[in-house]
């Protein structure tokens, strides 16, 4: 479904990225793990189009690398980022009917709110409430349900445990296996190994900016060199 | 004496809603973008030129081309994003230094195809519906080309109101306040850019083909009106609708009371004091958001 071959990009004037080469197939959950600033944040901001890069990225034959981000997300890739950036003066509503904004004409496409309500019944809730005011959690879930209300083919998530209470974690990684299972791609970039590797199919190990081991999750959850010398456990 | 109270009340009121929506189409564009649009007072006069030139060739009245002129300023709003902000925003070197010169330079390139075109000098509309009427009552005044500008003014503001709440207004709000996440989920930024462009364009045309009905028009009109509105609008507060009105409406008041009680050339002292005990006391405005 997605293909990298050989991608490189800078971010701020680094190299993040050297020679990545990478592909998800449809149906899995994909894992990138690795240390801080190993590139993982900027491997989904290049998928997605927000950096400048050098080598392939091919989402089902189309390169995506020819497309402005907005044309991308309409391809049917989207990145919750990292920070969820969020419109924190919108209703929690209006957030999540964006998500739809770019299908205008399409009768059925706020239909996708019944599963983003089934996935996070706290969403529903607090619908008129301001972005801005949902705790850290809350906010992860609409950052996802906004990207769910897009129609995704491929989600990609960049550190949805970052800054929430260990109880929702698993609440979200539970929504994150409920999403794939309903036919969504997923790739995930986490700094949790642990909880990453448990729902992963498959995973990449990135450091500075390279690819270092790749293979099923369980294979490197197993590793103990992996975990001692990429992961710092 | 509650004659003339009023009277001078009135009167700031009615320039007051004026100054409201040249504000606001300012205000829309800054808080869209954060870019200041320096020939924003040029675009008002390009709107009053096109009011004066559609009653003396066409013979309308300017009530009647309201409609004309603010599509015409539409266009010309989204044809200034797509032909020269874009461009600005997407060089990569000194980029604020570039967004300031690009309005500026426009702003000195209308004025002058505006002063090559049209002459210096000042032109005004003396015939139409409302052209020269006055109604009294109870003793006050009330120029009528001047009460059915605010009345449009309010209108206006009514419209802008209603655009932010539908799905357009609020993808534009999300654009305001993240413009690399409203990509993410498919939302042409571009797009939303170039429309509220063409907003703030419709909007201070509006205001200027009103302001046409009893104002002089010359090809330096724009100058004094674009100095208040940057004050409306940083009184008001960046972004803010309801601010601009506000904020429109007192320095309209404030320079009222300041003509009668003291002295009219010293209207101006009274705003920019306002303006700067505003400034010290809440640096963000009246409303401002940010």
């Amino acid at each position: 479904m997605l293909r990298l071959e050989n991608l490189s990009a800078s971010y701020r004037g680094l190299k993040a990225l050297q020679g990545v080469s990478m592909q998800v197939a449809a149906g899995e959950i994909v894992a990138v793990v690795g240390a801080n600033g190993a590139g993982k944040s900027t491997l989904l901001k290049a998928i997605s189009g927000q950096v400048a890069t050098e080598g392939e990225i091919a989402f089902e034959g189309a390169d995506l690398r020819r497309m402005r981000p907005h044309m991308i997300a309409r391809m049917g890739v989207n990145l919750v980022p990292e920070g969820r950036r969020l419109f924190p003066r919108l209703s929690v509503e209006d957030n999540l009917r964006l998500g739809a904004y770019a299908k205008r004409g399409d009768p059925d496409r706020f239909k996708p709110l019944d599963l983003v309500f089934s996935l996070f019944p706290r969403l529903q809730e607090r619908l008129g409430q301001r972005a801005e005011t949902l705790s850290g959690g809350e906010q992860q879930m609409l950052a996802i349900g906004r990207a769910l209300m897009t129609q995704p083919r491929l989600l990609m998530l960049d550190e949805p445990s970052q800054g929430i209470m260990p109880r929702l974690v698993d609440d979200i990684l539970a929504a994150i296996l409920r999403i794939r299972d309903l036919g969504v791609t997923v790739l995930l970039v986490e700094q949790r190994l642990a909880e990453a590797l448990e729902i992963a199919d498959r995973a990449y190990v990135l450091q500075t900016g390279r690819v270092v081991m790749s293979g099923s999750a369980a294979q490197i959850a197993g590793n103990a060199d992996v975990r001692r010398a990429y992961l710092g456990m | 004496m509650t004659a003339i109270i009023l009277q001078v009340v009135i009167g700031g009121l009615l320039m007051g809603l004026i100054y409201a929506l040249v504000a606001a189409g300012l205000s829309l564009i800054f808080g869209l973008m954060d870019i200041v649009n320096f020939a924003h007072g040029e675009l008002m006069m390009l709107a009053m030129f096109a009011a004066f030139v559609l009653w003396q060739y066409a013979g309308l009245d300017p009530l009647m081309m309201l409609p004309v002129v603010a599509l015409l300023l539409f266009g010309l709003g989204v044809l200034i994003y797509r032909g020269l902000i874009a461009r600005a925003l997407s060089v990569s070197f000194n980029r604020g230094m570039v967004q300031i010169f690009v309005t500026f330079g426009l702003a000195i390139f209308i004025r002058g195809a505006a002063q090559f075109v049209f002459g210096g000098e000042f032109k005004s509309i003396n015939t139409g519906w409302l052209a020269g009427r006055t109604a009294q009552i109870g003793g006050v005044y009330l120029p009528l080309p001047q009460v059915a500008a605010s009345l449009v003014c309010l209108v206006a503001f009514a419209g802008l109101l209603a655009i932010s709440r539908t799905e357009f207004g609020r993808a534009l709000e999300a654009t305001r306040e993240d413009r690399d996440a409203v990509a993410l989920i498919g939302i042409d930024r571009d797009r939303i850019f170039a429309l509220g462009w063409g907003l703030g364009a419709a909007t201070v045309g509006v205001a200027g083909v009103m302001l046409a009905g009893f104002y002089y028009v010359a090809p330096n009109v724009g100058a004094n009106f674009a100095l208040i509105a940057y004050v409306t609008v940083a009184l008001g507060g960046f972004g803010s609708l309801l601010g601009a009105l506000v904020a429109g409406v007192l320095i309209g008041e404030v320079e009222a009371v300041t003509a009668a009680l003291l002295e009219p050339s010293l209207k101006q002292v009274s705003v920019f004091g306002i303006y700067m005990v505003v400034l010290m006391f809440r640096p963000r405005g009246l409303f401002g958001k940010l």
